[in-house]
């Protein structure tokens, strides 16, 4: 495109509120005409476009604010200024009042608005179908952080509302047996009976056995109960030893400390 | 007189092909044309007229070039592609259809021979 169409600089003071600057954080990286330009150092920016007209500053002002709000490339942007500039330019040589033409741009917004939603139909395919992606990936990330959002919401400042109490229907068959009735009280006073002798029955199976260690000192007896690192020996021991074995773990897991 | 804008919106597009198919045109000139001869019906502003023609050429029913004017100034004008011609005579059939059954229904008192738009389109 060549750049060089308006009319000498003669209206710079005009549309300033841009700058370069401005002009230069508004464009989309993704222009690589832009990029390209800049390397080559053929840089030109939209409101030099403007600038270049030399028109009346009213005229001027009106379309920099359209051309800005239309948020497009800066090549797209200098399009644009260029062809409202040669408008312009045009319906005063034909006699029209700049008030006039100032008023006949309409609303920069809305003006802005259908420019850019018109010239970003012009763009290449490629660029669409990135648009789009981007637009679905968006989407769907931010559906997904607020599904997550409302999940640990719900987890971090609501508060269970249990409708049915498994444990009382659990227990409710063993609320029909008297206390007298009840194992566990008889089980508890045989571990205390007991005790000393499943002890000594331990240190007899130890010897017999002669594969098992049960050190209750040892690091995780705790939690194993005795089913120490010889496993073999267990599968190999007798029924009876085995059956001793069991209770011990049993009383050992369960018995009141 | 003006016209609704969803009116505006059906036939602002066809009225500048139409003005297309007989010589290249820009922008101004454009205005001013439909401003002319339709006696101000389809006048339209900037603010209507360009994102139109940039929807235009988006379809690829016109395209765009900027030329040298015999001022020496730069103009970008636009001209018909064969898919806008072929959208002009489609618009033009439906536009005619669509008046013949206004008149039917009385809506337009005078026969469309008597309009001036006897095969010409819609912006007589």
């Amino acid at each position: 495109m060549n750049d060089q169409s308006c009319a000498p600089d003669t209206g710079k003071a005009a549309c300033r509120s841009g700058g370069r600057l401005g002009a230069l954080l508004h464009t989309n990286i993704f222009s690589l005409r832009d990029i390209a330009g800049r390397l080559l150092g053929d840089v030109r920016f939209w409101p030099d476009a403007i600038d270049a007209a030399g028109l009346p500053e009213n005229i001027s002002a009106s379309i920099h604010a359209i051309v800005k709000n239309t948020r497009l490339w800066n090549h797209e942007r200098i399009d644009v200024a260029r062809e409202l500039c040669s408008h312009a330019v045009d319906a005063m040589e034909a006699g029209a009042d700049p008030e006039k033409i100032a008023a006949g741009m309409g609303d920069p917004r809305v003006v802005s608005k259908l420019i850019r939603r018109s010239m970003k139909r012009k763009r290449h395919w490629a660029w669409h179908a990135r648009a789009w992606c981007v637009r679905t990936v968006g989407g769907a990330a931010a559906l997904l952080a607020l599904m997550i959002g409302f999940k640990a919401a719900r987890l971090y400042i609501g508060s269970p509302t249990p409708t049915r109490n498994f444990i009382a229907e659990l227990n409710a068959p063993l609320a029909e047996y008297g206390e007298d009735e009840r194992a566990w009280p008889l089980l508890q006073e045989a571990c205390a009976t007991f005790g000393p002798a499943l002890a000594q029955a331990e240190r007899a199976m130890k010897l017999r056995a002669n594969q098992f260690t049960i050190d209750n000192d040892a690091p995780g007896m705790q939690k194993t109960c005795g089913l120490s690192p010889a496993q073999n020996s267990y599968r190999r021991s007798t029924r009876r030893t085995r059956i001793i074995r069991r209770f011990l773990i049993y009383i050992t897991r369960y018995s009141p400390s | 007189m003006k016209i609704e804008r969803e009116l505006m919106r059906g036939a602002g597009p066809t009225a500048v092909l139409r003005l297309l198919s007989n010589k290249e045109m820009y922008g101004y000139e454009l205005v001013d044309s439909l401003n002319k001869q339709t006696d101000g019906v389809l006048a339209m502003g900037q603010s209507t007229l360009y994102p139109m023609l940039y929807n235009l050429e988006s379809k690829g029913l016109i395209e765009a070039e900027w030329r040298k004017a015999d001022s020496g100034r730069d103009r970008k004008y636009y001209a018909l592609t064969s898919k806008g011609k072929k959208r002009l005579e489609t618009d033009t059939e439906a536009w005619r259809a669509l008046t013949g059954a206004m008149a039917s229904l009385g809506v337009l008192q005078t026969p469309l021979c008597a309009l001036g738009v006897n095969g010409g389109g819609a912006t007589a």
